[in-house]
C-alpha cells in the first residue's frame, strides 16, 4: 500500500515538473533554447548542423516531433519556409510558434522589387542573423520570453539563464576582439552569402561569392571573374559551408593556389562546433589559422 | 502636400497588404517531344496554374488549374480546403475537389515524375491524370511513436472518372488514340449518376536513421454501388539521402481491381475492352531514381498490367534528368520500350523541358 502511494506521489510530482517541449528549425536555436531553458526544457532540432537550412526535406517523422511539442522556434525571414508544412502536418493545436528573427536588426533588406533573376533573394533581408553573437543575445531574450509564457513558474530561471548567457557572450566578444584583431580587413571569398552578420561583427571584407547569385551554381564566366579577383586582391581564402559542392572551389585552388576552409554555419556543422559559443570560436580560429 | 502624403501612404499600405495577403501563385509549363521509328512530334501538356495560401489561421486552400494546349477550356484539377490544426483528435479535413489519399502516385502531380510519362497501367486504372473528384476526406494520426496516418475519403466520382482527361488524351499517350467524343459524353452521363465511392488508406513512415526512411501504405477503394467492385493496393517508398546533393529513391505500388466491374478504362476505351470482367486485374509499377549530384539524376521505371486492351502489358523505361538552376527549369529524357500481348515491342524516346514560375516547383514534396 505504501509503495503504491509513493508511486502515485512520484507520478504526480513528475507531471508537475514536466519539461517544456521545444522543437527548433536549426541546431543554433536548439542550443540557445537549451541554455536558456536548462533543466526545465527538452529541445529537439529538425535540421542537423551539417544540413543546408534553406532546404530541409519535410518528413512525416518531423511532424510527430512537433505534435508532442509546446513551442516551435523558427529562424524566420523565409529561411525555413519548410517549417510551416511540418507545423501544419503535426495537427498540434496548442503549439506556440515563435519567429526568432522578430527583434533582430536586419541586414540586406532589398530596396527594390526582387524576382527570380536575382537568384534566391530573401524578401525580408539576409536570414543568417544568428552568426552575429550580439544577435545570439536577442534570440536568447525572445526564447526566455516564450518559455516564461509556457512555464510561468520557471520565468525567473529562464531570465537568469539569459542574463548568464548574455554575460558569457559579452566576455567572449571582448576576448575574441582582442585575440582575432588580425582578422579585421581580411579579404575573403565566401561560397554563399551566409556570413554578412559575422563579417560585420568581426570586420571581415567579403570580396565576392563563388555563387554568382544566391543559390545559383557558379558559371564558367563567373569562375573567370573570381580568378581575376583572387589575383587582383591577393585573396588567400575561400570559405564555404560543409554541405556545398567543392568542385568549383577546387578548380580555383588549381588555378590560383587559394586555400579552402570549411566554416561552421550552425552548431554541429563541424566537430569542434558543438555549442553556439564554440561555433563562433571555431570559425574565428579557422580563419586565423589561414593567416599563419 | 499633406494630401499627397496621405495618398502615398494609402497606396503604400494597399500594395503592402496585397503582397502579404495574396496566395502563392505559380505557373508550370512544358514542351514534350516524342519520337519513334516512324515519327517525331512536339507538343505541350498546356499550363498548370497553382494558387495556394491560408484562408484563415486554421485552414489552407489549394487550387490547381490546367489549361490544355489548343483548347479554350480551363480544368479545375484540384480546388480544396484543408484544415489541419483546428480539429480535435488529431483530425485533418479536406473538402472540395481533390486527389484522395489512395496509394502514392495518386497524389503526385505529373510534373514531379522523373520518368515524364505516367505509367499506362496506372492511367488505365486511376485515370489519365489520376483520380480526382469532389468529396470529403478525414484523416487522423494514430497515437503511436512513429508517423501513422489513417485516411478515409468519401468521393462523388470513382477512379478514372474526372472530366479532366477529356482534354488531354495526347499528353502522355503519344500516338495512342484512346478516346472519342461519343464515349466521353457517355462517360459524363455515367459520372452524373455516380452513387459515390469510399477510399481508405493506412500509411506508416519510419525514419531508419538520419539519412534514410521508408514509407508503406495499404489502400482500399469501394464503390457504394457494390456491383462496381473494389480496388486494393499496397505501396512502398524508400529513400536514402546521405547529403545535400545525392539521394537514392525506390518507389513501387501494386493495385488489384476485383469484383464484377466494368473495368474503368472500358468506360472510355470500349473499342479496346468490351466485356465485363468477373475476375481481377492487377497493375504494378516501380521506379528507382538516383540523384547523382546537384543537377543530374537518372533511373529506371518498370510497369505491368495483367490485362490492358485484352492482353498483358509491361514496359521498361530509362530516364535521365538535368536541372541546372534548382528546380525552376528541368530537362528530362526517357527511353521507353513497351510489350503488349503478341504485338511487336514498341520503342520510343521522350524528351521534356519543364519550367516553373513562382514557388510551386516540379519537385516532390
Amino acid at each position: 500500500m505504501t509503495n503504491r502511494i509513493m508511486l502515485i506521489v512520484a507520478l504526480v510530482l513528475n507531471s508537475l515538473s514536466a519539461k517544456v517541449s521545444v522543437v527548433t528549425s536549426t541546431t543554433d536555436l536548439a542550443d540557445i533554447a537549451s541554455t536558456i531553458g536548462g533543466e526545465r526544457v527538452k529541445v529537439v532540432s529538425i535540421a542537423r548542423g551539417t544540413q543546408d537550412p534553406h532546404y530541409v526535406e519535410v518528413l512525416p517523422s518531423y511532424m510527430i516531433k512537433v505534435k508532442r511539442a509546446d513551442i516551435y522556434l523558427k529562424v524566420g525571414m523565409e529561411l525555413d519556409r519548410w517549417a510551416q508544412q511540418i507545423i501544419d502536418g503535426s495537427r498540434n493545436r496548442k503549439l506556440i510558434i515563435v519567429d526568432c528573427s522578430a527583434n533582430i536588426p536586419r541586414l540586406e533588406i532589398p530596396t527594390r522589387k526582387i524576382d527570380a533573376s536575382m537568384g534566391d533573394i530573401h524578401r525580408f533581408g539576409n536570414p543568417h542573423y544568428w552568426l552575429d553573437p550580439e544577435n545570439g543575445k536577442i534570440i536568447g531574450s525572445t526564447i526566455a520570453e516564450v518559455l516564461s509564457e509556457a512555464d510561468p513558474a520557471g520565468a525567473n530561471i529562464f531570465w537568469e539563464n539569459h542574463r548568464k548567457f548574455s554575460k558569457t557572450i559579452d566576455s567572449n566578444l571582448q576576448s575574441w576582439r582582442e585575440k582575432y584583431a588580425s582578422l579585421r580587413g581580411m579579404k575573403l571569398i565566401f561560397y554563399h552569402n551566409t556570413w554578412p552578420y559575422f563579417a560585420n561583427r568581426f570586420g571581415l571584407d567579403i570580396v565576392q561569392f563563388v555563387e554568382p547569385k544566391p543559390g545559383i551554381m557558379p558559371t564558367p564566366s563567373h569562375i573567370e571573374t573570381l580568378i581575376s579577383l583572387i589575383r587582383e586582391h591577393q585573396i588567400n581564402v575561400i570559405a564555404m559551408e560543409p554541405y556545398f559542392s567543392d568542385k568549383a572551389p577546387k578548380f580555383l585552388v588549381e588555378k590560383t593556389g587559394i586555400e579552402i576552409i570549411e566554416m561552421a554555419q550552425s552548431v554541429g556543422a563541424r566537430s569542434l562546433a558543438n555549442s553556439y559559443i564554440e561555433m563562433i570560436h571555431y570559425n574565428l580560429e579557422i580563419l586565423k589559422k589561414t593567416l599563419e | 502636400m499633406r494630401r499627397t502624403f496621405v495618398l502615398l501612404t494609402v497606396i503604400r499600405s494597399l500594395s503592402f497588404s496585397q503582397t502579404t495577403v495574396n496566395p502563392d501563385i505559380s505557373f508550370l509549363g512544358d514542351l514534350l517531344a516524342k519520337g519513334d521509328k516512324e515519327s517525331l512530334a512536339l507538343s505541350t501538356s498546356g499550363l498548370e496554374i497553382a494558387a495556394q495560401g491560408y484562408v484563415n489561421p486554421f485552414a489552407r486552400a489549394d487550387l490547381f488549374l490546367h489549361i490544355h494546349d489548343g483548347e479554350g477550356a480551363v480544368d479545375v484539377e484540384e480546388a480544396f480546403l484543408t484544415v489541419e490544426r483546428g480539429l480535435p483528435l488529431n483530425l485533418g479535413l479536406r473538402a472540395g475537389k481533390f486527389r484522395p489519399d489512395f496509394g502514392k502516385i495518386n497524389r503526385e502531380h505529373a510534373h514531379t515524375y522523373h520518368y515524364i510519362l505516367a505509367s499506362l497501367p496506372v492511367q488505365a486504372l486511376l485515370g489519365e491524370e489520376m483520380w480526382s473528384s469532389p468529396g470529403v476526406e478525414l484523416s487522423t494520426l494514430a497515437p503511436l511513436p512513429w508517423y501513422s496516418k489513417l485516411s478515409l475519403s468519401a468521393m462523388q466520382n470513382g477512379m478514372g472518372g474526372h472530366g479532366h482527361d477529356e482534354h488531354s488524351h495526347d499528353k502522355n499517350e503519344g500516338n495512342r488514340e484512346l478516346y472519342d467524343d461519343e464515349k466521353r459524353s457517355e462517360k459524363k452521363e455515367e459520372d452524373n449518376g455516380n452513387t459515390g465511392v469510399v477510399a481508405f488508406r493506412f500509411s506508416n513512415f519510419f525514419e531508419l536513421n538520419d539519412i534514410s526512411h521508408i514509407e508503406t501504405g495499404l489502400n482500399h477503394y469501394r464503390a457504394i454501388n457494390e456491383s462496381e467492385g473494389t480496388v486494393s493496393g499496397v505501396d512502398m517508398k524508400f529513400k536514402w539521402r546521405p547529403d545535400k546533393y545525392r539521394s537514392f529513391t525506390v518507389q513501387g505500388e501494386v493495385m488489384q481491381n476485383s469484383g464484377k466491374e466494368e473495368h474503368e478504362e472500358e468506360k472510355y476505351h470500349e473499342d479496346h475492352l468490351s466485356e465485363e470482367h468477373e475476375g481481377t486485374t492487377t497493375i504494378a509499377y516501380g521506379w528507382l531514381n538516383m540523384q547523382i549530384n546537384k543537377v543530374w539524376n537518372a533511373g529506371f521505371i518498370v510497369d505491368y498490367a495483367s490485362e490492358l486492351d485484352e492482353a498483358p502489358y509491361n514496359s521498361f523505361g530509362l530516364f535521365v534528368g538535368f536541372s541546372p538552376v534548382e528546380e525552376s527549369s528541368v530537362l528530362r529524357v526517357r527511353l521507353h520500350q513497351e510489350y503488349h500481348g503478341d504485338e511487336d515491342p514498341v520503342f520510343s524516346v521522350v524528351g521534356q523541358l519543364i519550367w516553373s514560375l513562382g514557388p510551386h516547383k516540379p519537385h516532390r514534396f
